[in-house]
């Protein structure tokens, strides 16, 4: 039971890269459909559609061949963007803007703004600024949180980030993500 | 929770994305470099002229073309099939009814079936009223050995997520004692639709 949560965990956390694959898919398919007409036509012994096996083979094989240098670098380029970019999706892991928080009963996971907007009242209530005066971003392993303070009344970072890391706590987030925080030279008019 | 092959799905997409990446390399090698290119036509015809014997052994008398091209179709019909496969079976794996269990050792044998809605309705009804939550919806997926619950809460903004995270699995928790099932419980907290596209991940 323990093992299977965290394979489903996993799965709620990261991408499966389902529309990769079904883009690449549609690829595929469309050219085997291609390949399939050519020599089907062939095995037929009838015209070709665009150019037969043989003539594709012949392009291929005596490269440089009559195409512009320009755009055999070009399509070069671009195949070995596109074969790069799907090369790191299925290699990477994929994470998802979200988080796991502890839970005994289940799987718990909760959109990165879901938590950003909790910590944002959190630090608006320790600053004690209005809304619009604190900015929460939350990333994978830290949490920014920009502050503007109401002009003549400090603020104390400390106390608001000593906040923050007890409100991570009370939500259990695992791994509990450090606490950046930046508070503006000058204050603003307060709400 | 669904049942994406999603190991299938990096193998697949690393061994195209290290193929064409091949390819692009080999027309820019064969465009920068004249040696590359003489080289790499050398291979080819030699290749070429290889195939061409072996399409003309394979040529029936009396008939004009060989009959590798009639397999060649057939494998590529092959190809084209399993890529249908491979796209009809991303994301699957949602299920229908939570519980469906055929009992016939009871005095009157029977089927016994609890859709997704009863769930839940038992899961609001264990929740109460909360002005914390926006929305709920509950899915059932597939999974082995007891179908599993994603339940989908949305949560008004600002609502710290641990505390009610885990009260909606403890209902979800009593909802399944209730029923008489065990299986694993997803709660998802997730932002509203219209937060999402908005340009920024500003909490204001």
């Amino acid at each position: 039971m323990r093992e299977d949560n965290a394979g489903i965990r996993e799965r709620e956390l990261t991408s499966g890269r389902s529309p990769a694959a079904i883009a690449v898919a549609l690829l595929a398919l469309l050219g085997c459909l291609y390949a399939l007409l050519e020599v089907a036509l062939r095995a037929l012994g009838q015209e070709a559609w665009l150019a037969a096996p043989d003539t594709w083979w012949h392009w291929g094989s005596t490269l440089p061949g009559r195409l512009e240098p320009a755009a055999q670098v070009a399509i070069g380029l671009c195949a070995a963007f596109l074969g790069l970019v799907l090369l790191l999706h299925g290699l990477r892991r994929g994470r998802h803007a979200r988080h796991a928080l502890a839970c005994e009963d289940g799987v718990l996971v909760v959109d990165d703004q879901v938590l950003a907007a909790s910590l944002a009242r959190r630090a608006r209530a320790e600053a004690g600024v209005g809304p619009g005066q604190a900015l929460v971003t939350v990333n994978r392993d830290r949490v920014d949180v920009q502050l503007s303070p109401t002009s003549g009344t400090p603020i104390n970072p400390a106390l608001v980030v000593a906040g923050l890391e007890d409100e991570l706590r009370t939500n259990l987030v695992e791994p509990l993500p450090q606490v950046h925080i930046r508070v503006a030279e000058r204050g603003v008019i307060g709400q | 929770m669904n049942r994406t092959p999603r190991l299938l799905n990096r193998i697949l997409l690393s061994i195209l994305g290290l193929a064409l990446l091949a390819c692009g390399a080999h027309l820019l090698l064969a465009c920068i470099s004249p040696v590359y290119a003489g080289g790499w036509r050398r291979v080819a015809a030699d290749v070429g002229a290889r195939a061409n014997d072996v399409l003309a052994a394979t040529t029936l008398p009396g008939q004009r073309e060989s009959w590798l091209w009639i397999l060649i179709a057939a494998l590529l019909l092959c190809l084209i099939l399993l890529v249908l496969w491979w796209i009809a079976v991303q994301g699957r794996g949602r299920g229908g009814d939570y519980v469906s269990a055929y009992f016939d050792d009871e005095p009157m044998p029977g089927r016994v079936e609890i859709s997704q809605t009863a769930v839940e309705q038992a899961l609001r009804h264990v929740l109460g009223r909360r002005n914390d939550v926006i929305s709920i919806g509950v899915s059932v997926w597939e999974l082995e050995p007891a179908a599993g619950l994603r339940i989908k809460v949305q949560p008004r903004k600002g609502t710290a997520p641990g505390p009610l995270g885990r009260d909606v699995a403890r209902a979800a928790q009593v909802v399944q004692q209730a029923l008489g099932v065990s299986g694993p419980v997803v709660v998802y907290l997730a932002v509203g639709t219209r937060s999402r596209f908005a340009r920024v991940e500003r909490v204001l």
